[in-house]
């Protein structure tokens, strides 16, 4: 089920809240109620991947208990909990990646296993070994099956994060305090819930047509159009991803549940830094977390050098996960290699220069980048890029071509665009909403 | 030298910021010497200073002068 569906705002949302803050009348458990809310919410989409969550989920549970009833081969331990929930994603969702190049770099005919992709695996894993990981560094005690199940299932933020600690939820979902309808954080709730909304329908889908359009007929781009497609694109799928983290945010506060911010302005970055501390937060954070520090921890010298190659191995990682593909991959790299030259910068460079020139740069840094996660056909990447940065003054079709046209004849787009940078540029986020509502409970 | 004087020392010396210019309440995003890989170093300084294990999952909370003194009292 999605956010932005008839059937969560109308049916699935009003109900869920309904037989959540009557839970006192009913005399049933909070926590039972929001897990089997969320197994329906899950089993919306396709109930035959039910299983593999749940699985996932009782394998961890697991885990934790060996974690924490014994004192021997605790490493052991959890090295075998991380790798299998490595596996179990490697396996649904990368499988016929694997297949697809083996077959391409031997010349082999290998059938593809066309294996299910069950909805939020590549969430719900991140989690489980952050989860795993803190269970091991003891800094989660006492878990109940229960409260394990609904940390992963909890629905608003299931399907695509943010990715949330068990630290941070749990007390939450164990408050009695939240059990109550709490009139302020529902109307908040909602209020996010309708700025994500209208990021998601109005901004995302309006942008989308024209995305969609100029990639269905790539051969007809040209200089300007192409640009203007890059442009488009970077704002459809800021307001698309953030559109739907922010639906989920008021979802989650109408039941008096707080979720962590994941965007902060992203585009008004003025480093690449910078803009990986405001863009999709809580997944920088697990790879810091997770990955960069550990790995580098375990080099025999925390130097730049080596800070260096672990931040750029961390974006091939981070890379991937977003998709089995190799213009993900190449997303990751560019990134890991932008952030190579933005720290070199940083350390040795350092000039005192205009912060517009930087948020310029950074700006085109990032709508570049964004073609590789657009485009999944190397061939139209090249291409593209080819347009993009080949100019050919005399002739005019570069200037204003077929596409181009569609765009300036269509007034609602011409809108919907101009708004789009106003809003990304100049605008607060509606973040500032829930640090508003934390301050209060402080 | 108390925990405070220790753990700012020690923050001075690796991000190579005037140690005038920090105090309790400085973190990691006042200072732009005080990077990731300045914390990590900061991190392994305080698990050999403190003799006290770090998690390294707990490292990017501990952004502050103010929250490692926190977890170094506990």
């Amino acid at each position: 089920m999605l956010f932005y569906t008839t059937t969560y705002l109308l049916f699935f949302l009003p109900i869920a809240l309904l037989l959540f803050f009557s839970g006192k009348y009913l005399k049933i458990d909070r926590k039972i109620i929001l897990i089997l809310l969320s197994v329906f919410f899950y089993s919306w989409w396709n109930i035959y991947y039910l299983p593999v969550i749940l699985s996932s989920i009782v394998i961890n549970y697991y885990f934790y208990k060996k974690l924490t009833s014994s004192v021997i081969n605790r490493k052991k331990t959890l090295l075998i909990g991380v790798a299998l929930n490595i596996l179990i994603l490697a396996i649904f969702k990368y499988t016929d990646f694997i297949i697809q190049n083996i077959n391409f770099i031997w010349s082999t005919n290998i059938d593809y296993l066309n294996l299910p992709f069950p909805l939020a695996i590549s969430f719900f894993t991140f989690q489980s070994i952050a989860f795993l990981v803190n269970v091991y560094d003891n800094e989660i005690l006492d878990v109940k099956i229960k409260e394990y199940f609904l940390f992963i299932l909890f629905f608003p933020q299931l399907i695509a994060g943010p990715i949330v600690k068990y630290n941070s939820m749990t007390p939450q979902f164990n408050n009695e305090y939240n059990w109550s309808f709490n009139k302020r954080n529902f109307i908040i709730g909602l209020t996010i819930l309708f700025i994500g909304l209208i990021k998601k329908i109005y901004f995302a889908g309006t942008l989308s047509e024209f995305v969609d359009a100029g990639h269905q007929n790539i051969n007809e781009l040209k200089f300007l159009s192409s640009w203007l497609l890059s442009f488009c694109f970077t704002f459809q799928f800021y307001f698309d991803f953030s559109g739907y983290v922010d639906m989920a945010t008021g979802s989650a506060l109408m039941f008096n549940i707080v979720l962590p911010q994941n965007f902060n302005s992203p585009l008004k970055a003025t480093s690449i830094i910078d803009f990986w501390q405001r863009w999709h937060i809580t997944l920088t954070n697990f790879l810091n977390n997770f990955i960069y520090n550990p790995l580098l921890r375990s080099l025999k010298n925390i130097n730049f050098i080596n800070s260096m190659i672990v931040t750029f191995f961390v974006f091939l990682i981070a890379g991937i996960w977003h998709g089995p593909s190799w213009n993900f991959i190449l997303f990751g790299a560019f990134h890991g290699f932008g952030l190579i030259i933005n720290h070199i910068y940083k350390k040795y460079i350092n000039l005192n220069l205009s912060k517009y020139l930087f948020w310029f740069l950074t700006f085109n840094f990032i709508n570049i980048s964004f073609i590789f996660f657009r485009t999944n056909e190397i061939e139209n990447l090249i291409f593209i890029f080819k347009k993009m940065f080949k100019i050919n003054l005399l002739n005019d079709h570069y200037f204003i071509d077929k596409l181009f046209k569609e765009f300036i004849n269509d007034s609602n787009l011409v809108i919907c665009f101009a708004i789009s940078v106003v809003v990304c540029i100049f605008f607060k986020n509606s973040s500032i909403l829930i640090k508003k509502i934390n301050e209060d409970k402080q | 030298m108390d925990d405070k004087e220790k753990v700012i020392k020690i923050i001075s010396i690796i991000t190579k910021i005037d140690i005038k210019l920090i105090n309790e309440s400085s973190s990691i995003n006042d200072h732009i010497k005080w990077d990731s890989l300045a914390h990590l170093n900061i991190m392994e300084q305080i698990e050999r200073n403190f003799k006290k294990k770090i998690s390294t999952s707990k490292m990017s909370d501990l952004n502050s002068v103010d929250k490692i003194l926190k977890f170094l009292k506990k």
